[in-house]
């Protein structure tokens, strides 16, 4: 107990706010960090002047599960700017949205969404493999057990948004593969 | 300062010199030394919070993407900063993301600062630094660095300072002991000339003036002051030798006014023995006078009485009545006469002869002896006198001396009287014995002594008679006063002048046996 000085106090408060924070689960689990990780890297991309508040749409069911409701209202990527969270079925209109998760059920109409966003300023996110080659502009994948993503720098250039350097050092850079 | 009082002033100047040359060295050192310290210190802190602000930026997103081996990269970039020895990013939840760790050389500190704060540990300094993305914290950095290396660079520093003021030191002490004769040099000359004129006597010396500073004036002033002792020692010998000659002169001088004195004295001792000779002398004949004048008084009647006599003799023939009984008679008669004649002789000569020797005597009985003699002349100047006395009141001393002082006060009244015509003469004697002494006081009624001169009655040869010598008095306080120890006194009391005669009435030490 004597080593347990002020900083270490101090230290193991935070982490056990945080857990608090998080309700049902003791480690972030793998959707969790995915959210966060969504909701940071809105903080490294540019949208075309004069976009609406971010909007994260996801298509094809929720993966993310409560951590999804989590993000709503989260100020991003400037305080002045809450996060809106929406939950898209097959077919409804993307281009009100700003970021765009694809979850993998929805992979079949992967392209054709390709196709809408890259003219509409959408950030196109994926977890499925391949799906950056396919035009997804960020795609996440698993490294040893770790969440790492892939950026597909070219298709989110043609569809308007600059993505921070910072950001591109910790990714993956894919190419767009049309034909596989 | 006492250390300073007893060393030369060579040595001196060297001591102040280094002393306040080393003071101000070791002060300086200790100033920089101080100074670089802290900005060293100031300037450690500062790269540090430079290389955690650059690192913490870059880590940014490897935190927030819980990239461990970006992080890691990002730590990796510090391995060129020699100083940095220990570098940590911790998550958000405060586990270790990545860390960096030249081996061996960190200190593990208790614990880690709160962010925005510097820990000195152990020669080590931690800084905390959070890691923050767009306002929100991701985690957090610490980056330690070594000081030892800065320590060295800063001993390094010192030393060469040091070494720079020491040399410095040795120069200025180079240059003091050169320059300090410019000092020394002159006090030196100073001494030594000094030393010269004390020890030799020898004011011939001079001080060269090199200089028109403190030192020139003072060898000016010494010069100065050795040529004016100089001159005054040339003078003092002058005056020496003019003193002694002075001296010998008057000492021979005084030896010769000695000589003379002692024949003044000589001189005036014959003149006086002379003058005393001659005052006796001539109190003898104004005793003489005296009294011869009181015999032709005391004669008149029993001159007359033979006159007649022998006329009747002479008649007593013509007319044939002289018979031889009648011659018989008258003869007889002659003779009887003739006889109170020599025994009035025989009185006075009695009465005049001085006496040998002190003896006790009958004042009442020296009164009526002067009286006596004096009777006549009071009668003829038809004096009236009269005596008030005590019984028997003895004296000692002369009694014939005594009575010629009483004879004199008499004879003085009688003159007095005489001289101012005064129409019933009085003179009033009055004996008394008083407190063991026998007191006459002799009164008259004649006026008295003017006031001017009553202070000088018995100086000798004063008088203010015509024919007087001066002498009655002087001679009477003499014999009162120096041959029987008693006192004589004059006063004036209405209507005439008084004196009184106080002498003892018995032998006493003082007054036995003296000439």
């Amino acid at each position: 107990m004597a080593l347990l000085t002020t900083m270490t106090m101090r230290l193991l408060c935070g982490a056990l706010l945080l857990l608090a924070l998080t309700p049902a689960h003791a480690v972030p689990s793998e959707y969790d960090l995915k959210a966060a990780f969504i909701f940071q890297i809105a903080k490294f991309v540019e949208w075309p002047a004069g976009s609406a508040p971010p909007r994260l749409c996801v298509l094809g069911g929720n993966p993310f599960g409560a951590a999804l409701e989590a993000l709503r209202g989260k100020p991003s990527p400037s305080p002045e700017r809450k996060m809106e969270v929406t939950l898209l079925d097959m077919g409804a209109d993307i281009r009100e949205c700003s970021m765009l998760f694809i979850a993998s059920p929805a992979e079949r109409h992967l392209e054709r969404i390709v196709a809408i966003s890259r003219g509409a300023g959408i950030l196109t996110i994926g977890d499925t493999e391949g799906f950056a080659k396919r035009g997804a502009m960020v795609n996440f994948y698993l490294e040893n057990g770790k969440v790492r993503f892939e950026i597909n720098l070219d298709v989110a250039r043609q569809g308007g948004l600059k993505i921070s350097s910072k950001l591109l050092s910790l990714a993956r850079i894919v190419d767009f593969q049309q034909d596989r | 300062m006492k250390l300073l009082d007893n060393i030369p002033i060579k040595r001196k100047l060297m001591l102040i010199g280094l002393v306040t040359n080393g003071v101000a060295v070791i002060l300086l050192s200790i100033t920089l030394g101080v100074g670089e310290w802290v900005s060293y210190r100031s300037r450690a802190m500062t790269t540090l919070a430079v290389h955690a602000g650059v690192i913490a930026d870059n880590a940014a997103p490897a935190l927030m993407f819980s990239d461990e081996n970006a992080a890691r990269e990002v730590l990796a970039s510090l391995g060129k900063e020699t100083s940095i020895v220990y570098a940590a990013l911790h998550g958000k939840n405060g586990g270790i993301i990545a860390q960096f760790q030249l081996a061996g050389q960190r200190r593990q500190p208790p614990a880690m600062p709160a962010s925005g704060e510097y820990l000195f540990f152990a020669g080590q300094l931690i800084y905390a630094k959070n890691v923050v993305h767009s306002g929100d914290t991701v985690g957090i950095l610490y980056l330690q660095s070594d000081l030892s290396i800065v320590f060295w660079e800063l001993l390094k520093k010192l030393l060469l300072i040091a070494a720079a003021m020491t040399l410095s030191l040795a120069v200025a002490l180079f240059l003091f002991t050169r320059l300090q004769k410019a000092i020394s040099g002159p006090v030196n000359k100073l001494v030594e000339a000094m030393t010269h004129v004390t020890q030799k006597n020898d004011y011939s010396v001079q001080v060269p003036v090199q200089s028109r500073d403190e030192f020139g004036l003072l060898a000016q002033g010494f010069n100065a002051m050795l040529a004016a002792i100089r001159d005054r020692e040339t003078a003092l010998g002058r005056y020496q030798a003019g003193l002694e000659d002075a001296v010998r002169q008057r000492t021979e001088e005084l030896k010769q006014l000695n000589a003379s004195l002692e024949l003044r004295v000589q001189e005036e001792v014959a003149k006086n023995r002379e003058k005393d000779h001659l005052l006796i002398q001539q109190s003898r004949f104004a005793a003489l006078g005296e009294m011869i004048g009181n015999i032709a008084h005391q004669w008149r009647q029993p001159i007359n009485a033979l006159t007649i006599l022998l006329a009747n003799i002479k008649d007593a023939y013509e007319f044939n009545e002289l018979s031889r009984e009648y011659l018989d008679k008258s003869v007889k008669t002659g003779q009887t006469i003739i006889q109170r004649m020599s025994t009035t002789i025989d009185d006075f000569r009695n009465f005049f002869k001085p006496n040998k020797e002190k003896a006790r005597f009958s004042v009442n009985e020296a009164v009526a002896d002067a009286l006596n003699i004096l009777e006549a002349a009071f009668k003829s100047n038809n004096i009236a006198v009269s005596v008030e006395q005590d019984e028997s009141v003895m004296a000692y001393g002369y009694r014939n001396e005594y009575s010629q002082v009483l004879i004199n006060l008499l004879s003085n009244a009688k003159e007095a009287i005489q001289q101012r015509h005064v129409a019933q003469g009085q003179v009033r004697i009055a004996i008394a014995n008083q407190a063991g002494r026998a007191v006459v006081a002799v009164e008259d009624n004649a006026g008295g002594i003017p006031p001017d001169v009553l202070p000088r009655v018995f100086d000798p040869y004063f008088t203010t008679k015509e024919k007087g010598t001066g002498i009655g008095l002087y001679m009477s306080k003499m014999i009162i006063e120096h041959n029987m120890d008693g006192s004589i006194k004059a006063s004036n009391i209405e209507g005439g002048c008084k004196f009184v005669v106080t002498v003892v009435t018995e032998a006493t030490e003082a007054t036995q046996d003296k000439p």
